[in-house]
């Protein structure tokens, strides 16, 4: 029980780390393809409701 | 030496905020500066909604809580991330699914009609500019405390900075910055946290669990029943869809990624509540008894980590205020153009833009302004908390989920809310112990039905 305290908080760091990463490398691809972005070249799944779009 | 390497990390955390800000580049259209022309991708949007959430209260004042009691306050965190989770099943998707829609008051509007429109813009300009001058407070005392710089010059050097990506940049600047903050703090803080438990924290996970449970068993003790249903239905309700959040919401690439955006930051704010309150446990064996809960942190890391670290976590404070700063600047900006501006006049895109831009210096103005008057960022927060939830939410709520919402309906809504709400925190009202979300809430609730059926009475001789 103690231990599993232990772990759970360093399971959550490394979580809350690794989301770090994940947005850390969308940013970069963000800011290198910035026009991509802008001409709405978005490559969305296939099937999601793009609804509303302007 | 240390100097040199904390002013070297200060100047490159400005340099990489400035070529990201940049990057991001100007706003040409208005549904660029409003909602990213809806083209912002998941990983975007949940670091966006984290970095907005995630300012001083759920970073330094959660290391204080932790410090005083425990995981008491994680059980009470919890309920933010459920809010959060239940935005993401039952209301972004559906707000994304709207046609047109810019902001929170589009939608509403959609449903009740343009007066409530313009209410919900009122209701929401009003909100975002008192959250603003509460962040531009927050991050004048970080800059005060930690750089001497007197309290004005800290107002305004936080205003200027971040009013001029958010002004030219619109959404998009201030998401891909706030990916930059988000991508900073959320591996600062939780390798302070490894680093404190690794090289630092004494007797292994034994101490550590003795030390949890003792302060958590303090914190209950101490915290009366009427006391903690307040504190859940602050964090339930309070921030519940405010306006960034609404924004990023409507500005998601698709449905699914606005949903999965919003449930992802709910699961994430769990994982950052616990990471917070273990630091603060973790300083009980280095930091002194009588330090106040909002020096917790700084204490600890300067008592135990390198200067250069120290310099770290002072960059990733700002980042936390600057991330949850921007994004309430262009959502109050957005909503103030779309929601009043546009009913009356500024009809073309192109004036509707420079519109948007004036109006986030105006709004960083006047919060700049109310920021020297701002109690405390605690008191700040639950004031906004307590206003928001029962002003907009029956309203937004119901008229998403009714076939046939009415117009009575929304406006007495709202009306009725933002009075109730505002009443019950004046000095001369007597102040419940639950604070006056829950009581105000009812009455909103308790005006929509009355609106609802009135409506439908009043229109029945005309059939």
């Amino acid at each position: 029980m103690m231990v599993a305290l232990l772990m759970l908080v360093i399971v959550a760091a490394g979580l809350v780390i690794l989301s770090g990463v994940w947005v850390a490398v969308a940013l970069v691809k963000a800011v290198w393809h910035v026009e991509r972005h802008i001409e709405g070249n978005d490559g969305a799944e296939p099937g999601d409701t793009r609804a509303g779009r302007q | 030496m240390h100097t040199v390497v904390s002013v070297a990390l200060v100047a490159g955390y400005v340099v990489g905020l400035i070529v990201v800000a940049a990057r991001a580049r100007t706003a040409r259209e208005y549904a660029e500066f409003s909602i990213a022309r809806r083209t912002l991708p998941l990983a975007l949007i949940f670091g966006s909604l984290c970095a907005t959430y995630v300012g001083p209260a759920f970073s330094i004042g959660f290391v204080g809580r932790g410090y005083r009691s425990g995981f008491f306050f994680l059980l009470i965190g919890l309920a933010y991330s459920l809010q959060n989770v239940l935005v993401g099943l039952l209301i972004a998707p559906k707000l994304r699914e709207l046609k047109d829609c810019y902001t929170l008051g589009d939608a509403i509007g959609q449903k009740y009609g343009p007066r409530c429109q313009i209410l919900a813009g009122l209701i929401s300009v009003l909100l975002c500019t008192l959250f603003s001058a509460v962040m531009i407070s927050a991050g004048a005392v970080v800059l005060n405390d930690v750089f001497g710089l007197p309290p004005r010059f800290s107002v305004a050097v936080v205003a200027i900075v971040t009013a001029s990506y958010t002004a030219f940049g619109g959404l998009r600047a201030s998401v891909i910055t706030d990916a930059y903050h988000f991508a900073l703090f959320a591996l600062l803080l939780p390798g302070v946290l490894l680093y404190e438990l690794l090289f630092h924290f004494q007797g292994g996970a034994t101490a550590f669990w003795q030390q949890a449970m003792d302060a958590t068993a303090h914190g209950l003790q101490a915290t009366p029943p009427l006391e903690i249903v307040g504190f859940v239905t602050a964090f339930l309700l309070g921030e519940t869809l405010i306006p960034p959040y609404a924004n990023l919401a409507l500005a998601s690439r698709t449905t699914v990624v606005s949903r999965n955006g919003f449930i992802l930051a709910g699961v994430f704010s769990a994982l950052w509540f616990a990471v917070m309150i273990s630091l603060g446990v973790v300083a009980q064996t280095v930091v002194p008894a009588d330090t106040g809960e909002d020096y917790v942190l700084l204490t600890l890391v300067k008592a135990t980590m390198p200067d250069a670290a120290y310099a770290l976590l002072l960059v990733s404070l700002v980042s936390i205020v600057l991330s949850s700063l921007d994004s309430l600047l262009n959502a109050g900006a957005v909503v103030f153009t779309q929601d009043i501006l546009r009913r009356f006049t500024v009809r073309q895109d192109s004036a509707a833009l420079l519109a948007g831009r004036y109006s986030t210096v105006m709004i960083a103005t006047i919060a700049a302004g109310m920021a020297l008057f701002v109690p405390s960022v605690i008191k700040g927060l639950l004031v906004c908390y307590n206003i928001w939830a029962p002003a907009i939410l029956p309203a937004l709520f119901l008229g998403l989920w009714i076939r046939h919402p009415r117009p009575l309906a929304g406006i007495l809504s709202m009306t009725v809310g933002t009075a109730v709400a505002i009443l019950l925190q004046l000095e001369t009202f007597v102040k419940t112990e639950v604070g006056s979300i829950l009581p105000a809430l009812v009455c909103s609730l308790a005006a929509y039905a009355v609106g609802h059926f009135a409506h439908g009475l009043l229109r029945r001789p005309n059939r």
